[in-house]
């Protein structure tokens, strides 16, 4: 199955991680997710991913679409608020466009509590209003 | 019955009721609601089985800790003071049963001494304070008592339960004894150290002007018989600051390294006379036993110290050992006795069979001054004599004894890193014509020390130079150029020291005769009170014929 929201432009520079692609546009990084079980080695790909496209000490606002996604272990949801990731991320939003996907965000963000902003939205355009209107705290 | 999307759904739920959290439910893929529940059922029992696990592994490190830890642990029942759970070092002192403990009450471990110190303990926790490092003393199941800090924590959750631990210092507390006592030997040795050098000044002074007047008077006379008492009492004055310059480590040595059992041997007969026809004396020498580095007459005088104490300990005769061993003192050794380094040491026992000490006693016997003896008989600088000279070795000493049965002193001096050397020559008798006619810079600060000094070694026929400072005696030394043939000074002097004055002198004739005086030490010449070899020393106090002799004997020798 393929993230069914996010592409990215034809200009982008795409990562193709174990875990989905990675791309930067507009100062956010994309993630599109088309893992079906997603595991602890592939958010960890992503990261990398993530790493590749910005360096290592950046902290970036980040766009992910988990629309491949049908069900994610809970180590897998652990590292979302592990140091690590907070290294990376400055804030997340989620773009959730079934239940299914909108219960496994949800399980993301309440259950391991992420040390940086995150909220679902239903399309990427208010997504990327909601980090655009953090970035005077973050640099992209 | 409905949907049997809705019924697989409800069987997930039912099966999680009956605990088998394993199972998984299916999705349909179609991406719906009831998929969305689905989902959410299998997370949550994914997460909860993480959590379990995690705060088993986290229970366990606690259950863990808690029965292993070195200190003793337990909570008790604040109502009934009993003991609830104990963990294994409580059970290791108050068990060794479960049952020795748990049910009983926390004061039937405590020293019936203090009993109210406890009740005083147990009635803050029971009006839910918390209580911090209270002191008491227990009884553990062997019968031994121990002090212990007890700490309580009213638990939060029921007000009824507090945590306690138990931390056993007994160890800690005899360490800080032993420490305090040491501490104190050493104020006092200091003490002791700077009035025997003002001392020694005084007596140089009293000896010899008597001795001068002494010459001058017939022998058969009374004023000739008063002066010899006058010296006989100085003569004993100066074995008294002997005895505290070795106790204050200020004692000037020559140390050599030499074999235990040969400096034994040496002593031995003469110990056979001191202590007379009533008292046996056994050896037991380990043949192989290590060398130490020792001055020889001061080792000499620790023998002759515990065996007359020996001896006086047993007035109706008995038995006195002397041992020697090898011991190795390890670290868990070193732990449990103040001031004391790890190593090999070659081990000195003397033991008798007298009356022996209470720990009263035994715990002030190396303190200066201090006797059990009636007056006039003991003046109580023995085993602070000896004390002073087995640390300056770097040794220790101990008492082991018990009244009625006897007593062991133990001495621990460190293995010398060399072989024994050969055994020190007694010093030759003085030359026989102690008179001469060379110059001799005498520098000295005490004015009637210079005074008497000049005095004698002018009677002698020798040309004295006395100097009251190192500028003078350098001055002096400078307007005689090569006319001076000795340099006779006091180590401590107030502004410089003998040593510096001499290496400064030397400059210009290197082969300058150099003797240098002292009632005590510092550490110019003498590093920790050890002569270098090869060094021209006269101890304070000094009667004439010493500083003739001396003189006399750096003047002659050929190099
Ligand atoms: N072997 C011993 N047995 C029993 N008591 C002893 C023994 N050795 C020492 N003591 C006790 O320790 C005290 C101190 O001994 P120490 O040798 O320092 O002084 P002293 O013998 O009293 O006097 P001094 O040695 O100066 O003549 C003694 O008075 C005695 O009470
Ligand atoms: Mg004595």
């Amino acid at each position: 199955m393929v993230a069914e929201v996010l592409t990215p432009p034809d200009e982008a520079e795409v990562i193709e991680t174990c875990g989905g692609r990675v791309w930067l546009a507009n100062g956010i990084v994309h993630e599109a997710v088309d893992i079906a079980h997603l595991e602890l080695k592939h958010v960890r790909c992503l990261a990398q991913g993530i790493r590749t496209l910005v360096g290592d000490d950046t902290q970036s606002l980040l766009l992910a679409d988990l629309g491949g996604v049908r069900s994610a272990s809970s180590d897998a949801r652990a590292y979302s608020s592990s140091a690590e990731l907070r290294a990376l991320v400055a804030a997340q939003a989620f773009v959730v466009t079934s239940p299914v996907t909108r219960v496994i965000a949800s399980f993301f963000v309440r259950v391991f509590h992420p040390p940086f902003p995150v909220r679902l939205f239903a399309g990427p355009d208010p997504a990327s209003a909601w980090l655009h209107g953090l970035r005077p705290a973050a640099s992209a | 019955m409905g949907d049997p999307r809705l019924e697989a759904v409800l069987n997930q739920l039912m099966r999680f009721a009956g605990g088998d959290l394993a199972f998984r439910g299916e999705t349909s893929g179609s991406d719906d609601e009831l998929d969305a529940i689905v989902v959410g059922l299998n997370m949550l029992a994914d997460d909860f089985l993480l959590q379990q696990s995690r705060s088993r592994a986290a229970m366990q490190d606690m259950a863990d800790l808690f029965q292993r830890a070195p200190v003793m642990l337990f909570t008790l029942d604040i109502t009934s003071g009993a003991i609830l759970r104990a963990n294994g070092a409580m059970l290791d002192r108050h068990g060794p049963r479960e049952s020795d403990i748990v049910g009983v009450g926390l004061r039937d471990h405590v020293d019936p001494s203090c009993a109210d110190a406890f009740d005083e303990s147990f009635t803050l926790l029971r009006g839910g304070v918390d209580i911090r490092g209270h002191e008491l003393t227990l009884t553990s199941h062997d019968g031994n008592s121990y002090v212990a800090l007890l700490s309580a924590v009213v638990a939060d959750d029921s007000r009824r339960r507090a945590r306690c631990t138990l931390v056993d210092i007994q160890e800690h507390r005899q360490m800080e004894a032993k420490l305090l006592q040491a501490q104190k030997m050493e104020a006092v040795g200091k003490l002791a150290g700077g009035v025997a050098h003002d001392f020694n000044n005084l007596l140089t002074v009293i000896n010899n002007y008597t001795s001068l007047v002494r010459m001058s008077v017939p022998d058969d006379t009374e004023v000739a018989e008063d002066l010899d008492c006058v010296l006989e009492a100085s003569r004993k004055a100066a074995d008294l600051t002997g005895q505290l310059l070795a106790f204050s480590r200020r004692q000037v040595i020559r140390p050599k390294v030499l074999q235990l059992n040969e400096l034994v041997a040496r002593t031995h007969r003469m110990l056979a006379r001191l202590l007379g026809k009533n008292i046996d004396i056994g050896l037991v020498l380990d043949p192989v036993c290590w060398a130490t580095r020792i001055d020889a007459g001061q080792f000499e005088q620790i023998l002759v110290n515990l065996a007359v104490n020996a001896r006086d300990a047993m007035p109706g005769g008995g038995k006195l050992m002397i041992e020697t061993s090898n011991v190795v003192l390890d670290d868990d050794y070193v732990r449990t006795h103040a001031d004391v380094e790890s190593g090999e040491y070659a081990m000195l026992a003397v033991s008798d069979t007298g009356e022996g000490m209470s720990p009263e006693v035994v715990a002030r016997a190396f303190e200066p001054f201090f006797t059990t003896k009636p007056v006039g008989s003991g003046t109580g600088l023995g085993l602070a004599t000896c004390y002073g000279i087995v640390r300056q070795a770097g040794g220790h000493i101990w008492i082991y004894s018990e009244v009625g049965h006897g007593t062991v002193f133990k001495i621990y001096l460190p293995r010398a890193g060399q072989p024994a050397e050969d055994f020190p020559e007694p010093d030759a008798a003085p030359p026989d014509d102690l008179r001469g006619t060379e110059t001799i810079l005498l520098l000295e600060d005490d004015e009637q020390v210079r005074a008497i000094g000049a005095r004698v070694l002018g009677d002698a026929g020798y040309t004295v130079l006395p100097a009251s400072s190192g500028a003078q005696a350098k001055r002096l030394f400078a307007e005689r150029a090569g006319a001076v043939d000795l340099l006779l000074t006091d180590i401590v002097l107030r502004k410089t020291t003998g040593h510096e004055v001499a290496d400064a002198l030397r400059v210009d004739s290197p082969s300058l005769r150099v003797i240098y005086c002292s009632g005590y030490t510092d550490n110019s010449i003498v590093h920790q009170g050890v002569l270098d070899p090869d060094v021209d020393f006269l101890a304070k106090p000094f009667l004439s014929t010493d500083l003739l002799g001396a003189v006399r004997k750096a003047l002659d020798r050929n190099t």
